[in-house]
């Protein structure tokens, strides 16, 4: 599998990440190495396995839909690079 | 002659502040020279805490005194860098939290705090959990105690360092893929991996959540039997934690290995391993067949397939786990962004660094349309082939030995350009991870260049009691823990 420059930007555009021309052609190179290495897993048989996602012993913990205390709003925005009054400011979105 | 309360361990420890021959702030005074002197040659922690630490030791000596003490009364201990300390920095080891501060403890924060624990500082590691050398971390490489020039593996690489440094008494680590395995074989001490589901997650900064997993690295097996009980149990706060009685893991240590059956599965056994590493495991073997252990030749047919198994879920995982990191409402945001598209992209693409980027590439490739059944659910269906591999083994044995990494530590610098060759060498961790299985490092030697070799045991599912138990017999058999990294 060969993975292309515009299979890289693609990906980069779902993940939310901006890379130069250089670093896309490297990351390609990279990339193209470890997806044919991953490819030995075609080598498996696995027809009717069923896919492993977690131990089940742990899943499934579930309790009453009631209010609980939860962090303060001073909590919440401790950390925030920009409040105003009790929201998260963000640049605006441009349709392009 | 001075006491070297530095270098003792919990259990040396509880004794002398139960007795009041040593006091919580003496200690923590003591360990904080020992920061001074030596912590900038080895880069362990990426923040300590000094005054709060001394605060905690001050309580702690009024708690001896008024009677009320356990186990981890007076003690410091490290903490890896991704799990939430309340009012301290917690990083990842990353730009994008460079400056975070959670307003709130992990739960394994909350339990050591109950038992009275100081907690000192937090320790360097490869950026948010990714790599197997700390060579990735924003506050540069982690050098090992043992040699400055080799890593001191990772991505808990810190955590690691700072005990074999008498820079704490024990310290909290994680493991997705052998993070605190394989760091505790480069730098000689003890780290156990816990089954999936007995240490709560809860304020553990998620890397891939069906893999993370926290646990200790201590000095010697009693110190992590003790620390593995302060911290475990089932916990509301994590959903994939295990409603499972904790048993008394230090009473599991008093039993002999009479009789106890050690798997050897032979795909662990390759030409890979390093000549020392391989004469140091077969030497290990032969001290527990003396002790009454019997082996038992085991296979683990996929092994081969482990590595590509684990990074590509682990990668589909970190892909989703890592779409917080938008700038909006915590950590890093990027100057002067005019549009919302805009801050995400320039937000993530400054503060994250190259192997994160990459991983979080593959990993979204790996789960786009298309692609999705070919590699993310063809590794997950490999992975419950590589469980049931464990399963049928666990039918034959008790225990199952392997070395802990095909080598010991490498130079810095040496791998870091080839990320393939670093995933390849944590082929002996990654299926504990995979199987959710229980797992310890214990140092069984030294290469010919005076670096540590780990010797790793994977137990059945919550059944640390029976690894602790080999690891002991082990360890009283041949007293490597006793040998001290020659750091001035």
């Amino acid at each position: 599998m060969k993975i292309t420059d515009r299979a890289v930007m693609r990906v980069a555009d779902l993940a939310r990440l901006r890379f130069s021309p250089d670093e896309r052609a490297e990351l390609a190179v990279q990339l193209n190495r470890i997806l044919e290495y991953f490819e030995s897993l075609t080598e498996v048989e696995t027809a009717g396995v069923e896919p492993l996602t977690h131990d089940l012993r742990s899943a499934g913990a579930l309790r009453p839909d009631d209010e609980q205390p939860c962090m303060s709003l001073d909590d919440v925005f401790c950390n925030a690079p920009d409040r105003e009054k009790n929201f998260f400011k963000v640049p605006k979105i441009i349709e392009g | 002659m001075p006491v070297e309360v530095q270098h003792m361990t919990i259990h040396e420890l509880g004794t002398r502040l139960r007795a009041r021959t040593t006091s919580a702030l003496d200690l923590v005074k003591t360990v904080f020279e020992r920061i001074d002197a030596t912590a900038e040659a080895t880069n362990t922690f990426i923040s300590v805490c000094r005054e709060e630490s001394e605060a905690a030791a001050r309580e702690a000596d009024r708690e001896i005194a008024s009677g009320r003490f356990g186990p981890l009364t007076g003690i410091p201990i490290a903490i890896k860098d991704n799990i939430c300390v309340n009012g301290a920095a917690t990083t990842c080891g990353s730009r994008m939290l460079g400056q975070f501060y959670p307003c709130y403890d992990a739960t394994v924060i909350e339990r050591l705090r109950s038992g009275g624990a100081v907690i000192v500082g937090k320790t360097n590691m490869d950026e948010f959990a990714m790599g197997s050398s700390t060579e990735t971390s924003f506050a540069g490489p982690c050098r090992n105690p043992w040699n400055l020039d080799r890593v001191a593996g990772g991505s808990s690489g810190g955590a690691a360092a700072a005990v074999a440094s008498d820079q704490c008494i024990a310290s909290l680590g994680t493991d997705t893929g052998g993070s605190i395995r394989q760091p505790a074989s480069f730098c000689g001490v003890v780290g156990l991996k816990p089954t999936y589901g007995r240490v709560s997650r809860y304020g553990l900064v998620a890397f891939a959540s069906s893999l993370d997993h926290i646990g200790p690295l201590t000095r010697d097996v009693r110190d992590a039997a003790i620390l593995l009980g302060a911290i475990s149990g089932n916990d509301r706060q994590d959903s994939t934690s295990a409603d499972m009685p904790v048993p008394d893991f230090e009473e599991a240590l008093s039993r002999d290995i009479a009789g106890m059956r050690l798997g050897i599965p032979r795909e662990y056994f390759s030409d890979n391993l390093a000549p020392d590493v391989a004469a140091g495991i077969k030497e290990a073997l032969g001290v527990l067949e003396r002790s009454g252990a019997l082996i038992r030749p085991v296979t683990l047919p996929h092994t081969r397939f482990a590595v590509a198994t684990y990074y590509l879920i682990a990668t589909a995982e970190a892909s989703s786990n890592l779409a917080r990191y938008d700038g909006v409402a915590y950590g890093h945001r990027a100057s002067d962004c005019c549009e919302l598209r805009d801050m995400y992209e320039r937000t993530r693409s400054g503060a994250f660094g190259s192997e994160v980027k990459r991983r979080i590439m593959l990993g979204t490739f790996a789960l786009t349309d298309g692609y999705y059944d070919a590699f993310y659910k063809k590794a997950s269906q490999v992975r419950q082939l590589i469980r049931r591999d464990f399963e049928q083994a666990f039918q034959q044995c008790d225990v199952i030995i392997t070395p802990t990494a095909p080598d010991a530590a490498g130079r810095i610098g040496e791998k870091i350009s080839d990320p393939l060759s670093m995933y390849c060498d944590d082929i002996c961790t990654v299926s504990a991870n995979l199987a959710g299985l229980p797992a310890v490092s214990v140092p069984c030697g030294f290469t010919t260049q005076g670096l540590p070799i780990g010797m790793q045991i994977i137990g059945d599912s919550f059944q640390e009691d029976v690894l602790l138990r080999c690891a002991y017999w082990y360890e009283q058999q041949t007293k490597w823990h006793l040998h001290r990294a020659p750091l001035q």
